[in-house]
């Protein structure tokens, strides 16, 4: 038998737990995507995260920090994720990146979108071939829109950190298109 | 959006990587998982008073799964492996849908970096590895045609593992069609017939077999016999431009119609005239997946309509049905998922089908055994 102060506070994370769901599932799963490119375990990731956060949901929410922090446990999860399945992820990303891949192959698509799926596919291609930290900044900050302090938050690292992650980030893939074109 | 300014010099590819990830994102279409983090946080799965439990729990997962990854890890150098059909033995590679944030699980106040734990003791010489093999499916009706299903066909390689390693374990798979065979891929070479990869100039790689492909076969099913090895060597080699030349040992034809040649996988464009309608990627056939879990099914389609149908079978009986819709229809392959919520545990059958425009008949059908554990 839950005592009543257990049952407010599971009743208000339960509250908290579906609008904050409503409100950045989707997101989050789309940043796990680009951080992994495995949409499953992308959603398994957050999920998790979701989870794990559930007995302070209410708390976070009231303090505006609960994207900040589920945002933050999904970069630490998709880190956990990559690692993980490494060599595996490798292999299934090299195939689905290339010819065979979904949503790759032009078919009878207007030639200019062909080729904007082939750069987008080459430029995804050397984001996800980056350092880790390196891609998590790229991430972050060109698809999440954050600042240098929230990124430095999320990844906790310092700013200056963030500021020549970024840098080095954007040498290496000028760099590589530029050799690949 | 307010695209914050970065670093000078770099407009144009700043500009370049907020469309691309966000094109890339903006496709993405996650399933409803809402009832799952439910179920996951629901009272029911608690020890009674214990707040953490089901975290506590899950943390203990992860940490196990952490601890097993790091069991796969080399320590010595890799052995070489032979080029035979024995090359890749099954084994069973964490699922897709293992608890995957050993770091989100902590019951501490902020989310944790997941630690690197250094006590591992176990270390192996071979590393776990998800090969993309093609077999070649048959027709589904009689007016039908052969076509390319991927399989990522689980095994085991060495650890820092060669190119002609890889290629040669992608390609002995390749040579033999899966034991359980539920989607009748055709046995198009004899089972004293190997395929081992040739180092050549590049762009160019080579494949050697040491005979001909069995007689008998279809002109088309003989020409994609030989492109489902051209499919396979390229993915093993991550060059799928490559062209591939294929020799026969012993001399004379690969088939009776299909000389030893350079082959090259279709263009983009001509995608479609190479692969069957459906491929499943995940699960794998045979994967044993997690309880307590939601199972998700992800594939390929290149379908009338984009329309994909499916059911969940146990036992031979029909426990679930339903549609999806590729993210686009044929010529283009499109990605579809099925999310199947949390099963009890058992063996499964998905089928995903394609329903004939003509007369509703099944005009293809790749089939999927998984067991939940």
């Amino acid at each position: 038998v839950r005592r009543p102060s257990e049952e407010a506070a599971r009743r208000a994370s339960d509250h908290a737990l579906t609008d904050l769901y409503a409100a950045h599932w989707v997101g989050l799963v789309r940043l796990g995507v680009l951080l992994l490119r495995d949409r499953s375990r992308a959603e398994e990731v957050v999920q998790d995260a979701f989870v794990a956060a559930y007995p302070r949901l209410a708390r976070l929410r009231q303090e505006g920090t609960a994207l900040a922090y589920l945002r933050r446990s999904v970069v630490n999860g998709c880190r956990s994720g990559f690692r993980r399945h490494g060599v595996e992820e490798r292999y299934l990303t090299s195939v689905r990146g290339s010819a065979d891949a979904p949503g790759r192959a032009s078919g009878d698509s207007a030639e200019m979108t062909a080729l904007r799926r082939r750069d987008d596919a080459a430029l995804l291609e050397a984001v996800h071939r980056l350092p880790q930290r390196q891609r998590e900044v790229v991430v972050l900050r060109y698809y999440s829109d954050l600042s240098e302090r929230q990124i430095a938050d999320a990844l906790d690292i310092s700013p200056g950190s963030v500021k020549a992650h970024a840098q080095r980030a954007l040498t290496t893939l000028r760099s590589t298109l530029g050799d690949a074109s | 959006m307010t695209n914050r300014p970065g670093p000078d010099g770099f407009e144009q590819l700043e500009a370049e990587l907020r469309g691309a990830l966000s094109r890339e994102a903006d496709a993405v279409r996650p399933d409803d998982r809402l009832d799952d983090i439910r179920a996951a946080v629901s009272p029911i799965r608690r020890r009674p008073g214990s707040w953490w439990a089901p975290i506590a729990a899950a943390a203990a997962v992860a940490a196990i799964v952490v601890g097993g990854w790091l069991g796969l890890r080399p320590s010595t150098a890799p052995s070489p492996i032979p080029a035979t059909r024995s090359t890749i033995a099954p084994v069973s590679p964490a699922p897709s849908t293992t608890p995957s944030t050993s770091g989100t699980a902590s019951p501490s106040t902020e989310p944790s970096t997941p630690s690197t734990p250094t006590t591992a003791t176990t270390a192996s010489t071979t590393v776990a590895v998800a090969l993309p093999v093609y077999y070649l499916a048959p027709p589904g009706s009689s007016d039908g045609r052969f076509g390319l299903v991927r399989v990522f066909v689980p095994g085991q390689l060495p650890a820092g593992a060669t190119v002609a390693q890889k290629a040669d374990a992608a390609l002995a798979a390749a040579m033999t069609v899966p034991a359980d065979n539920p989607n009748r891929f055709v046995a198009a070479w004899p089972a004293e017939v190997t395929a081992r990869y040739v180092a050549l100039p590049a762009p160019e790689i080579g494949v050697s077999l040491s005979g001909p492909g069995v007689r008998g076969l279809t002109e088309q099913a003989q020409r994609l016999a030989v492109q489902a090895l051209v499919w396979t060597v390229t993915a093993a080699v991550q060059q799928a431009t490559a062209p591939v030349a294929v020799t026969v040992a012993s001399g004379g034809p690969i088939f009776e119609t299909v000389g030893t040649n350079v082959f090259k996988r279709p263009a983009d464009q001509q995608v479609f005239e190479e692969v069957a309608p459906i491929w499943v990627d995940s699960p794998y056939p045979g994967q044993a997946l997690a309880g307590g879990k939601a199972v998700v099914v992800t594939g390929l389609a290149c379908v009338h309509e984009a329309n994909v149908t499916w059911e969940l079978r146990q036992g031979g009986s029909v426990v679930r049905q339903g549609h999806t819709m590729a993210s686009s229809g044929c010529p283009q392959q499109g990605s579809w998922s099925v999310g199947l919520g949390t099963l009890a545990g058992g063996r499964y059958e998905f089928r995903a089908t394609e329903i004939s425009m003509k007369d509703g008949s099944v005009a293809f059908a790749n089939v999927v055994p998984f067991t939940v554990g």
